[in-house]
């Protein structure tokens, strides 16, 4: 770099002005698209914690009011919620009006399931209803999908879901309006062995439950999970874009944002051997 | 703490040449100590990261935030721009177009750490960030002022302009040392979230320690500010055929070494407060 590159050398010295601005030109680009794209990164799934992060920070048998099943006979008792704030991606849900899905698989095939859905305005009542298998394929006509333990936040408000299980349409009446909802549930009944295929390997199909959104509400999903190994988009019309994961185990997302009509995906995974 | 090193040693000695000594450019020791700074901060950049990544089993977006890699990849254009515009900045008198771009790469290198910090996020965020700012900005101004101000004293170069550098480094410190203590504080009691949370937690001990030993340095730097001042005035009026006296530039070279040692432990125990910080 020295004494030929010093401005006496004029040919030189432009040379080196024309790299360095080159490069310091490529960098500040990088850093724009990092700051855009670093949402999509992959990242593993939190310690202890077992399930998607929560906007609030409200542990699992503290809602009361919402007269939900104990969790004791369910795998998921013996796991560690964290209390503290995750950092959620930006979007639908967070930053914008729409629903964010978020998916963890648990060891016995069931899911845990968080939505967190922001309207465009408050609102004072909250229509739930069970996942539309109907739109998953046929390989889902037996199963029946239960969504127990249900819990749900409008703001900060608990909202009372009456056995804590959501099996069929329900209007869920709200304290105090809300534009923020968070519903946290266990989502069981869902999963079929993938046949033929390998040993351990299933399919689960979700949906939200949140219902009565417009039929273009943005959807974004999420499933995290290092068993995950694929998301199928069964309603995309053309096939390329049915398989519609972004991303690397163990976080996955949903690479289009769904319209709430069109959210419906089937996980592959693989179940743990038992112990 | 690499990273802190290096830019102590590149923003403190651009800053020395635009505000204490201009002409500094053509001092060899000053050139080595941007060089040095800038290769430091290089490489604390980018091995962190990349150590996490290769030897820690993370992913990526476990290490990094989107604002934190977005401000990695701003210092690190920074540094290249250093790297590659260096021989124009000391082509000249470091004043005018030179003192504007050397005093924007300072600002635009604080300015990513500051985004790395703890400043960002929770409760009185935009006070933290202009704390935090002023801070950084007020360490490279001092520390590496000082570190500077070693290099061109302690060799015992004659230089024409040491009886105007001391005084203005003099200047440079004080506004940088109430600049520290006004801003430290804030960010401390912003960052703990109160006096009595600040006293009662690990941050608040790391931060006495801290503090204990910045005042210290102050002693250290006031000891050290007047043997600078005789050696250079000793420097300037002695007859060159005069025998060297005993005391002088040695003793001023115990006198910043220790500041300079004080000020390395300062760097560590700002690495560890960020460690123990209260998350927002």
């Amino acid at each position: 770099m020295g004494r030929l590159t010093v401005v006496h050398h004029p040919r030189a010295a432009g040379l080196r002005r024309a790299l360095g601005a080159l490069a310091v030109a490529a960098l500040c680009v990088s850093a724009v698209t990092f700051y855009r794209d670093a949402p999509e990164l992959p990242r593993s799934a939190p310690a202890g914690a077992g399930g998607p992060p929560s906007l609030t920070s409200l542990a699992p048998t503290a809602q009361a009011p919402s007269a939900s099943q104990s969790p004791s006979t369910s795998p998921t008792a013996t796991r560690t919620i964290t209390a503290t704030r995750a950092k959620l991606p930006k979007g639908p849900g967070t930053t914008q009006p729409g629903i964010l899905l978020m998916a963890s698989p648990l060891p016995d095939g069931s899911f845990d399931v968080a939505e967190i859905v922001l309207l465009s305005t408050p609102t004072s009542a909250l229509r739930v209803g069970p996942p539309r298998l109907a739109d998953a394929g046929d390989r889902f006509s037996r199963a029946k999908p239960v969504a127990s333990q249900v819990q749900v936040s409008a703001g900060d408000q608990p909202v009372l879901v009456p056995g804590g299980r959501v099996k069929q349409h329900l209007d869920l009446a709200l304290n105090t309006p809300a534009e923020r909802i968070e519903l946290r549930y266990h989502l069981s009944g869902i999963t079929v062995r993938s046949v033929p295929s390998r040993a351990g390997r299933a399919l689960t199909a979700i949906s939200p439950l949140v219902d009565g959104v417009p039929k273009g509400f943005p959807v974004a999903m999420v499933v995290s999970g290092s068993t995950v190994l694929n998301i199928e988009c069964p309603i995309l019309r053309r096939v390329q874009d049915q398989a519609c994961s972004s991303g690397r185990p163990p976080n996955l997302r949903v690479r289009p944002k769904l319209p709430w009509s069109g959210a419906v995906i089937v996980v592959q995974f693989d179940l743990p051997r038992p112990q | 703490m690499v990273t802190y090193a290096g830019y102590v040693l590149l923003a403190g000695t651009l800053t020395f040449w635009s505000i204490v000594w201009p002409d500094g450019r053509r001092n060899r020791r000053l050139v080595v100590l941007a060089v040095a700074g800038t290769a430091a901060m290089i490489i604390g950049t980018v091995a962190g990261p990349a150590i996490q990544l290769i030897f820690g089993g993370k992913l990526l977006g476990d290490i990094v935030t989107p604002l934190g890699g977005a401000a990695q990849l701003i210092r690190l254009a920074a540094l290249v721009a250093a790297v590659f515009f260096l021989p124009d900045i000391i082509n000249g008198s470091v004043v005018g177009w030179r003192r504007a771009f050397a005093l924007t790469l300072v600002v635009v290198i604080a300015g990513t750490m500051v985004a790395q910090s703890n400043a960002i996020g929770g409760h009185w965020e935009i006070t933290k960030i202009a704390a935090t700012g002023l801070h950084v900005l007020a360490t490279c101004a001092w520390l590496g002022g000082l570190v500077a101000l070693a290099a061109v004293l302690i060799p015992g170069d004659k230089i024409q302009e040491l009886d105007q550098l001391i005084p203005r480094f003099s200047r440079v410190a004080q506004l940088s040392v109430a600049t520290l203590v006004v801003t430290g504080t804030i960010h401390a009691l912003a960052v703990a979230g109160g006096p009595s949370k600040l006293v009662s937690s690990r941050y608040g001990l790391v931060l006495l320690i801290k503090v204990s030993i910045f005042g210290l340095m102050l002693l250290m730097g006031n000891h050290g500010r007047k043997y600078a001042i005789r050696a250079a005035f000793r420097q300037l009026h002695q007859p060159p055929d005069a025998p060297a006296r005993s005391g002088g530039i040695p003793a001023l070279a115990v006198a910043m070494g220790a500041e300079l040692s004080i000020a390395f432990v300062i760097l560590s125990t700002t690495a560890l407060l960020v460690m123990v910080a209260p998350h927002p």
